[in-house]
């Protein structure tokens, strides 16, 4: 329910701050030029503005210090935010997980044969 | 110990995808090793902070891992989010130039000096270990690739395992360029990608230097100038905007980037007489721009009179 709530919330202010928008705001931006952006801008002004609270709770869900996320996602662009709103839960994050079980010894067979080479690694 | 079946199964599912970046590295001529470029050994499941610090200050930022942990690391996925690499590396006032997903870019960069920061999968497509490393040499002779990676200063890599994991994770790479050089072997369209974020979050100074060195490199690109242009309008330097769009406009008379945000620029900057005759006469725009266009052509029917006098 509070999830909802918070939906709304962004959805209400979202508009407001479109209905607030002159109709003459804004040039047509680089990002938008060369990202091939077929949207309208003020759509677009609104799943950022959408996209950069959904990254950051996302962010934050995963651990990451509240007073840093803000910063975080402030540095990020428009069309990276968009991304990552749509597809940041199957994005890859780099860093070498822990090998368990059978993927360790798909690994080990793979790296005897030389597909791969993570152990040599270490 | 080897199996003697097993390869040739694997290869068979695993192996052809690379097969002409290979080729690339054995005609790359001589060896390169980029001895100077610093290592920062990987804690715990940090190569994020680890591979981005190496290159950072190879690019002569004073920087160490731990300081990059609060702005890239992602606790709970044990990892770091390739946008986030981007966007930090712009916290640092440099630009992250993704190459194109081919080898003979990566060499020539090498050859040049820049270090390059790969993504890899170490694992399977099935079973992906995600992983940054940074490549600082190759060897055509040995078909070996050297990395900073990990606990590793100088990894020794086959390059069929090296090329492996990198076509496993899309063939993405990025090298640190200062905003106001674009690499030798850029091209425009991937530089302005690269500067664009700084002017969409609102580091105008960065942004100007990296168009500047663009309309500098590519003088005959219509959508540089067009980029110059609007950060010159963000810094309310209208004038020299209006100059970069019928700059772009005589390049690439089509461009309707540049006519809409030209209109936009001499109605704000009071001049909607010069601004009727760009809009005047002016086709029909393609279906991405309709909705701008309309914008502009209702900012420029409320315009007041025109006060730029001889502008």
């Amino acid at each position: 329910m509070n999830k909802l709530n918070a939906a709304i919330a962004n959805l209400v202010m979202a508009a407001m701050l479109v209905a607030s928008m002159p109709a003459h705001a804004a040039i047509v931006g680089t990002e938008q030029m060369v990202t091939q952006e077929t949207r309208a801008a003020s759509l677009a002004k609104v799943e950022t503005f959408m996209a950069s609270e959904q990254v950051a709770a996302q962010l934050e869900a995963w651990g990451v210090a509240p007073e840093v996320v803000s910063a975080r996602v402030a540095a990020l662009s428009d069309a990276e935010l968009q991304q990552l709103a749509a597809n940041m839960e199957t994005d890859p994050a780099g860093g070498v997980l822990v090998l368990i079980g059978v993927i360790f010894v798909v690994l080990i067979i793979l790296e005897i044969v030389g597909v791969t080479n993570i152990f040599n690694r270490v | 110990m080897r199996l003697q079946i097993l390869p040739i199964l694997l290869l068979a599912v695993a192996g052809c995808a690379v097969g002409p970046e290979h080729r690339t590295l054995q005609a790359a001529g001589d060896p390169v090793e980029l001895v100077q470029v610093p290592f920062f050994p990987q804690d715990d499941y940090q190569c994020g902070p680890a591979a981005l610090a190496t290159v950072l200050a190879d690019a002569g930022i004073d920087i160490r891992p731990a300081q990059l942990t609060p702005q890239i690391y992602v606790p709970e996925r044990r990892g770091s989010l390739q946008a986030e690499l981007l966007a930090a590396t712009r916290r640092h006032g440099r630009v992250p130039y993704l190459l194109p997903p081919s080898l003979a870019p990566i060499l020539a960069e090498l050859r040049a000096g820049r270090p390059v920061l790969v993504f890899q999968n170490l694992g399977l497509e099935r079973w992906p270990i995600w992983h940054y490393a940074v490549l600082v040499g190759f060897d055509p002779a040995q078909e070996k690739f050297l990395l900073r990676s990990g606990p590793r200063r100088r990894l020794v890599t086959r390059a069929r395992s090296f090329l492996g994991s990198w076509d496993r994770a899309g063939r993405w790479s990025m090298i640190v360029a200062s905003p106001s050089e674009p690499p030798a072997g850029a091209d425009v369209l991937r530089w302005l990608q690269a500067i664009a974020p700084f002017e969409s979050t609102g580091k105008l100074e960065i942004a100007a230097r990296g168009y500047e060195a663009a309309v500098e490199r590519w003088p005959g690109d219509a959508s540089a100038w067009t980029a110059l242009g609007n950060v010159r309008y963000r810094e309310q330097r209208l004038d020299e905007a209006v100059t970069a769009y019928r700059r772009a406009l005589e390049l690439a008379p089509g461009n309707w980037v540049a006519r809409n945000n030209l209109v936009q620029t001499l109605v704000d900057a009071g001049c909607p007489g010069r601004a009727r005759e760009w809009a005047d006469g002016a086709v029909a725009p393609p279906p991405e721009m309709a909705a701008s266009w309309a914008h502009t052509l209702e900012a420029l029917a409320a315009a007041g009179k025109d006060e730029c006098g001889g502008r």
